[in-house]
């Protein structure tokens, strides 16, 4: 059992000399090859790997390697976390999970349980990495920071007030000795924010309102009172990106509350629906901009805001595009906030044209009615959270679209509405993966999915691939330049993360969860030789 | 989406225009290749498919196509899949599902309401025209239409009461459904019997243990009352000679297992190969595996059937590697032993007899004070099918070296139950490659763990299929041993691997606990446009 027991050999070396490996930060700011060390992949969120082994030409040879089913004991959980992937060993989490599986076996490390007091269990989206700790944030409101090696804590601190209903869900990004992270909260009045901690401590460094805290603040003229704004949302429930020259950290916000109905919060309710930079050592505002003023929709303007160095009217720039919730893909310049382009990625209903700064203008009759008005896309929205990928070399903006018709009503016509308000109740959709062309922001070429739930993250290669889910459970590779389907694979549930990629060992993997299962593909060399070799 | 949209129209052109089409009783007769009409493909019991286009080449690029996980809480699938007109039907206890063989999506799913009865597996269906037959816990024998999984009989074949259940995947031959019984620990009569497919009457019942004095075998016991209880399960599904017009059934341990103070002899017909009559259910002969056995190593594993030559003769030939760790090739036109060696090395018996059947050595039988026996409980091999390669000619079997402690605990002259029990130690799991012509090791793969056993499925591309104990799907060079490829499928493998082409492509399907995997041999993408 030769092949075997070199595989074992490997993976008892990899325990033993690499699983204990600490991140090296460098690996921070290079595109990924041998590891996957942020959510990301690395910190401009396009999800492009340069890895070339697994191509086009070759796709249909790619081999399972391994599964690995989640045990929470019986309560279960979706993998919406993209794993991370450093010295051999993958990292990632269900809500109050973390496993360490080696990334060549799918074989378990360890497996840490937290204790959960509560909370909010709807996802976790990761860990983060720094040195030889790992952190995850956890329903009921904790920062928790573990060894990388045996999964042991190092330290937890409190991250959220339970009580209020808060929740953490988001992994946080390491950068520099900032240790940043979001919050989380469903439907809830209470103020959004971001924090950064002391990697090494967990001491708080700094906290961002993305909501104004009281009347004369920056943002307090777009809200009707102080109470209004302190129970304005604009939740922080998706990992950042980071522009390392410009220092830089860029948050994006949640919906504005009470989320459908709207008496109460007339104005455009800054800082939610917006795409935020602050200054990483600091946690200062350097500039915003707002994806949907005023929004009624429950929109979250938190789709990745992906960091792209390219050209716009012949000019290299450095540039940050988002495609949102609300059907617009917005391209901005990084440092200044300044916006390039706004177009629709579907085709959406709801506003009456662009304002100056190229934020959408609400049309007031799209929003939601006592007797409904007719509105695309739907609360879902033309995207969400999984996220999409910016390959260099096409030079696209891949990301699973939807286009859906919801009737919204409202359901509490107070003066001081509370909660929801209103809701909405779909209509007709259909699922489609967009190629978007970041300069104009047209669709360079779009693949209808049959099934109507694609709701799957994207990731690009070098090798002309685009991997992603068909919301009909398949597993899915496009041919980049074209969209031409190429392979797909039925893993009996939906793909529920952001695929990604590495290679070890000169050899190439493929990781895609799908509910409580991690698949492991991987491309093998093919046994040109072994026919003559076996003969003998 | 040409490429998906090309493959979902294939599947639902599957589904309406061949999922209700009927099995033609030719494919039960035939190597499989478009289908797998029985439990191990066809009545030889080989497990060995003609398809090559995934090979020892190729195998490397081996696709994931599907995973269908079952989600019922009914523990692995054990059962192998019948694939026939492009749908896979498959079993867990209660549970029948029609599943598309080319995507892995459901077709139908039958869930049987039960009163009860023993959980432990399903092997599977057999099928008959457009008919579906499965067996269940509460002692059912059930027919369903294969186009739509709805019930179209259902016949009582033991007495749930008396704790006997079903769990055997039903065998057409002809216009005989035939189906086995189970009982763990059971003291009482086991037998087998024939169903007309059509209607579910019964056709014939043959008991494998003497039901009174003077009956064939009847000497072999010490009474009436020990016979009767004497057991014997037919919990594995036979094999069939269409020429010889015979079945050949496999009969499982005494009653009570270990300790067997009440039962002296050689409890006849327990622990044996069987040939009966498929349209009567007579005995034409039997050859005893374990005569006396007290190690509950019932004789159930697959009676392979050869045609090969033996001593430069052109034989029909039929082989077993057994629980107790003998290997056994047999004639089948009339039972006379060819040939018996041990396949792993064991310790219980004296030698063998003029029959060729082991001699136990009372030394090895359980003890008070224990005795150090090798095989262990489990066996040198269990249920898990094997493969015969005609190519290779060789037949290959998951094997285990294992020691274990076997203790009497109950001394009394007439035990009950078990009355003992064995207590394991070392042992060792490998894949064994036999000659069927001199019972030699032709190689052996020792596998690095000592987990879950799984069956064997080998093919014309050379490659034989298993698992390793440590969760992989292997494959090895069917010549050599040297394993090819591998999967962590993260659970054992649980039932027999099996394979079949549609639409020119070659597929690989198996089950990992609660879920079957589909793999495929798709073609390259030639070039790049």
């Amino acid at each position: 059992m030769k092949l075997i027991k070199t595989v074992l050999l490997v993976v008892i070396l990899t325990s033993a000399l690499y699983a204990q490996g600490s991140l090296d930060p460098a690996k921070l700011q290079q595109p990924p090859t041998d590891s996957w060390p942020t959510y990301h992949g690395d910190y401009s969120g396009r999800r492009f790997s340069p890895l070339t082994k697994i191509n086009t030409t070759n796709i249909n040879s790619v081999s399972l390697s391994w599964v690995y089913r989640v045990n929470t004991g019986g309560a279960g959980g979706s993998i919406k976390s993209t794993p991370l992937q450093i010295n051999g060993v993958l990292y990632f989490t269900v809500p109050d999970h973390v496993w360490a599986v080696d990334a060549r076996t799918g074989r378990e490390i360890w497996h840490h349980v937290w204790p959960s007091k509560g909370g909010e269990h709807i996802g976790n989206r990761g860990v983060g990495a720094s040195g030889n700790a790992l952190y995850f944030e956890t329903p009921d409101c904790n920062l928790v920071s573990l060894n990388l090696k045996d999964g042991k804590e190092r330290w937890h601190k409190s991250l959220c007030d339970l009580d209020q209903f808060y929740f953490g869900s988001t992994p946080p990004l390491v950068v520099k000795n900032h240790l940043i992270s979001g919050v989380s909260g469903d439907d809830l009045d209470r103020p959004g924010y971001v924090q950064s901690f002391d990697p090494e401590t967990g001491a708080l460094q700094w906290r961002w309102y993305v909501v104004p805290q009281k009347m004369g603040e920056p943002g307090s003229e777009t809200w009707p009172d102080e109470d209004a704004m302190k129970h304005g949302g604009g939740m922080t429930w998706q990992p950042f990106t980071y522009d390392p020259e410009l220092n830089l950290v860029y948050v994006t916000t949640g919906n504005p509350q009470p989320v459908i109905a709207h008496k109460n919060r007339a104005g455009a309710n800054l800082y939610t629906e917006s795409i935020v930079a602050l200054n990483a050592d600091t946690g200062k505002m350097v500039w915003y901009f707002q994806a949907s003023p005023h929004d009624t929709h429950d929109w979250d303007a938190t789709q990745v805001p992906v960091l792209i160095d390219g050209e716009i009217n012949g000019q290299r720039r450095k540039l940050i595009a988002q495609a949102s919730r609300n059907g617009y893909f917005f391209v901005l310049d990084r440092a200044t906030g300044k916006n390039l382009v706004t177009s629709e990625f579907v085709k959406t209903n709801w506003a009456k044209g662009l304002d100056a700064k190229g934020q959408p203008i609400p049309n007031p009759a799209k929003e939601p009615q006592l007797d409904g008005a007719l509105v695309s896309p739907n609360q879902y929205g033309a995207t969400n959270w999984p996220p999409p990928s910016f390959s260099p070399l096409t030079g696209l903006f891949y990301v699973n679209a939807i286009r859906a018709f919801s009737i919204y009503y409202i359901f509490d016509p107070d003066d001081n509405p509370q909660g929801w308000g209103g809701t909405d109740r779909g209509g007709w959709s259909e699922a489609m993966l967009q190629a978007i062309d970041y300069k104009t922001g047209k669709i360079r070429w779009s693949h209808k999915w049959e099934g109507t739930g694609a709701r799957a993250g994207v990731m690009t290669t070098a090798g002309n691939l685009v991997i992603t889910g068909d919301g009909l459970n398949n597993l899915v590779a496009l041919d980049a330049r074209n969209g031409e389907a190429l392979w797909h694979a039925n893993l009996g549930t939906n793909v529920s993360n952001g695929p990604i990629t590495y290679e070890l060992d000169g050899t190439q993997y493929l990781i895609v969860g799908a509910g409580d299962t991690l698949y492991g593909f991987v491309m093998l060399n093919r046994r040109g030789t072994e026919v003559s070799r076996a003969e003998k | 989406m040409k490429l998906l949209r090309t493959f979902l129209v294939a599947g639902l052109l599957g589904a309406t225009l061949f999922a209700q089409g009927k099995l033609d009783p030719a494919k039960l007769q035939q190597p499989p290749t478009d289908s797998w009409p029985t439990y191990h493909g066809d009545y030889s019991g080989r497990r060995f498919s003609t398809l090559t286009k995934i090979n020892t080449t190729n195998i490397n690029s081996l696709s994931l196509a599907w995973v269908f996980r079952t989600s019922v809480n009914e523990g692995a699938i054990k059962s192998t899949p019948l694939v026939v007109n492009g749908v896979m039907y498959f079993t867990l206890p209660d549970h029948v599902w029609a599943i598309d063989a080319r995507t892995g999506r459901e077709i139908w799913h039958h869930a049987w309401q039960s009163i009860g009865g023993n959980h432990l597996g399903n092997r599977g269906v057999g099928v008959y025209r457009d008919l579906l037959f499965f067996e269940t816990p509460d002692c059912h024998l059930v027919a369903l239409n294969l186009k739509d999984g709805k019930e179209r009989w259902r016949k009582t074949i033991g007495e749930l009461d008396q704790f006997y259940y079903g769990s055997v995947a039903p065998v057409v031959v002809k216009n005989h459904l035939i189906a086995g019984i189970s009982g763990d620990d059971l003291d009482r009569s086991g037998y087998i019997q024939s169903h007309d497919p059509e209607t579910g009457e019964l056709q014939w019942r043959f008991y494998t243990v003497p039901q009174k004095k003077g009956d064939p075998g009847s000497e072999t016991w010490p009474n009436e009352d020990a016979m009767r209880a004497g057991a014997a399960m037919t919990w594995q599904p036979i094999t069939y000679d269409p020429e010889l017009n015979l079945i050949y059934v496999t009969t499982g341990n005494p009653h009570p297992v270990i300790a067997h103070k009440n039962r002296a002899g050689a409890n006849l017909f327990t622990e044996c190969i069987i040939a009966l009559n498929p349209d009567t259910g007579k005995m034409a002969w039997y050859f005893q595996v374990s005569p006396h056995d007290t190690h509950d190593w019932d004789a159930n594993e697959v009676p392979v059937l050869i045609d090969g030559e033996f001593n430069g003769q052109r034989r029909k030939l039929l082989v077993q590697a057994s629980r107790n760790g003998y290997f056994f090739v047999l004639d089948r036109a009339t039972g006379k032993n060819l040939l018996t060696t041990e396949f792993v090395k064991t310790n219980w018996s004296k030698g063998i007899d003029a029959k060729g059947q082991p001699i136990p050595n009372p030394a090895k039988e359980p003890q008070l004070d224990g005795t150090l026996t090798s095989p262990n409980q489990s066996g040198a091999t269990n249920w898990h099918p094997p493969s015969y390669n005609p190519i290779t000619r060789l037949f290959y079997v998951a094997a285990a070296r294992a020691y274990s402690v076997y203790y009497i605990f109950d001394p009394d002259d007439n035990p009950q139950g078990w009355g003992g029990t064995d207590r394991a130690g070392w042992s060792e799991m490998m894949l064994e490659a036999i000659d069927y012509q001199t019972g030699k090791i032709r190689w052996s793969h020792r596998w690095e763990g000592a987990g879950s056993r799984a069956g064997v499925l080998s093919t014309a591309g050379n490659l034989v299929f298993t698992d390793d104990g440590l969760n992989n799907l292997v494959a090895l060079d069917a010549r050599n041993g040297e394993p090819l490829w591998h999967v962590n499928l993260g659970a054992g493998v649980s039932n027999g691997p099996m394979t079949y082409e549609l639409d020119g492509s070659q597929y690989l399907v198996l089950a990992a606990g609660d879920t079957l995997y589909g793999f495929v041999m798709r073609d390259r993408v030639k070039s790049e446009k």
